[in-house]
């Protein structure tokens, strides 16, 4: 396993054929983020793309005070802000929560394990912005608490109490769901 | 304890977080306190299916991203290859005013021939001229020149629909397809000129503005675009886009706009990166 700062110092050092190596070991994962966040597979490409083109443009004041990932997810943050502020009219494509529940009652378990996870990506949809990027952070993209105050800029004790409160919402959106549904 | 320190502990746990500790003793409390309270019972048991619930595969992207990335870092290391090889050549050059040139003897002079660049630079030239030999073998009837003539202006037209059409795409990858058809015409049409700098001044996507910067050096003449191009140089903000910029008109722009650029070099309002490279530019085109 390769320690990605050290990678990314020497990305920093002009060594820029690194960053492939970077790319490879980030793009699944940072590509996913975007459609869960709610944009289309064109627009996350281009997201990842241009992700990773600041990581290259801006390399020199990347300081290893946090973790790679932690720095490119705060890159990323700011890549699609600045997106949707270009593009003012553009709506989340929303593909998080396309999936259909279906009312079909007899195919066991695997079906009951895919309606389940289509409610709790239906709430995840349903809950604000802020509070499903700390939950998407943390469940999906396996930041730690660490990585994600400092991604987001704020003290731990804070991040834990908006942690808790996103969860407690999307719990009341679960039920109200799972309520519609039953 | 309290329902939210319980609460933290679970979610620290769950996501593996090492700065949640649980003593054995704490372990314990817990459990007795959960007996009694059936509310936080529902919570916790929520986070973990809500946790531990099998999440659907990861999506995959194209393979157009990984091509675009790879585009995007070839043209990278190029312009930093070019970026070194230009200072290499400053030191050169300074490092031979400084010797008062040395004239080469008749020895040094036969065996800079048989050095591996001039070995290369002639066997690219005789490359290039096999090659426009045989393209040039054109057929010896007039009627099939005028028909063949004929063909190749309906395909340049027809990509060059194709390239315009493409430019107007919502994908980065598909306007870099764009651009890439732009390329393969001869840039004669006007309108798709004004396409493609209109998408250069506005595009989001640093690969597609890149990419449009090195179709443009295929113009025989910026003519009344160079302004505009000038104007883009010098307002640009990304770094990248706006060297490329500089470099393009530092190649292909007429004289007075070359002399326009290098006078950019003293205004503070540009980076001081691009202030160097043009800088490093106007001097090699002295060497």
């Amino acid at each position: 396993m390769f320690n990605e700062k050290e990678l990314m110092f020497q990305v920093k050092a002009g060594q820029l054929d690194k960053l492939a190596t970077l790319f490879e070991n980030n793009k699944l994962q940072l590509f996913n983020y975007f459609i869960r966040s709610g944009n289309s597979r064109a627009l996350s490409e281009d997201l990842v793309q241009e992700t990773f083109m600041r990581v290259l443009a801006y390399r020199t004041s990347f300081s290893g005070s946090s973790t790679f990932k932690s720095w490119m997810y705060g890159i990323a943050r700011n890549t699609v802000a600045e997106h949707y502020r270009k593009n003012k009219n553009q709506v989340l494509n929303c593909d998080i929560d396309d999936e259909e529940l279906t009312n079909e009652q007899t195919l066991g378990e695997e079906f009951e394990s895919k309606q389940q996870n289509a409610i709790f990506n239906q709430s995840l949809a349903s809950i604000s912005p802020e509070d499903r990027e700390i939950i998407v952070l943390s469940r999906f993209q396996q930041l730690n608490y660490q990585e994600i105050s400092s991604l987001l800029d704020c003290n731990l004790n804070t991040l834990k109490s908006r942690m808790r409160n996103a969860l407690s919402k999307l719990q009341m959106s679960y039920q109200k769901l799972v309520g519609e549904n039953s | 304890m309290k329902n939210q320190q319980i609460i933290d502990w679970k979610i620290a746990s769950l996501a593996n977080d090492n700065s949640n500790e649980q003593s054995e003793e704490l372990s314990e409390a817990l459990q007795n306190y959960l007996k009694e309270n059936t509310q936080l019972q529902e919570e916790l048991l929520f986070i973990e299916q809500f946790w531990t619930n099998d999440v659907k595969p990861l999506v995959v992207p194209s393979d157009k991203m990984d091509a675009n990335f790879y585009q995007m870092l070839s043209s990278a290391q190029s312009t930093q290859q070019y970026s070194s090889q230009q200072e290499t050549a400053q030191q050169h050059s300074s490092h031979h005013i400084a010797a008062q040139e040395h004239p080469l003897s008749l020895l040094e002079k036969i065996k800079s021939w048989f050095m591996p660049n001039p070995i290369a630079q002639f066997a690219t030239l005789a490359l290039v001229f096999v090659v426009g030999l045989n393209l040039n073998k054109t057929p010896n009837n007039d009627d099939n020149n005028l028909a063949y003539s004929g063909l190749q202006q309906e395909i340049s037209s027809l990509t060059t629909v194709l390239a315009m059409s493409m430019l107007q795409k919502d994908s980065a990858s598909e306007r870099l397809s764009g651009v890439a058809y732009s390329r393969q015409t001869d840039l004669s049409n006007p309108l798709l000129v004004e396409q493609l700098i209109e998408l250069l001044a506005r595009d989001k996507s640093t690969s597609v503005r890149l990419a449009i910067i090195n179709s443009l050096g295929h113009l025989k003449s910026f003519g009344s675009s160079e302004q505009r191009l000038f104007i883009l140089a010098i307002q640009e903000e990304n770094l990248l886009v706006q060297i490329e910029l500089c470099r393009l008109l530092l190649n292909y722009g007429s004289v007075d706009i070359k002399k326009l650029l290098t006078k950019q070099v003293n205004q503070q309002h540009l980076k001081p990166e691009v202030r160097e490279f043009i800088q490093a530019q106007s001097m090699a085109s002295y060497i």
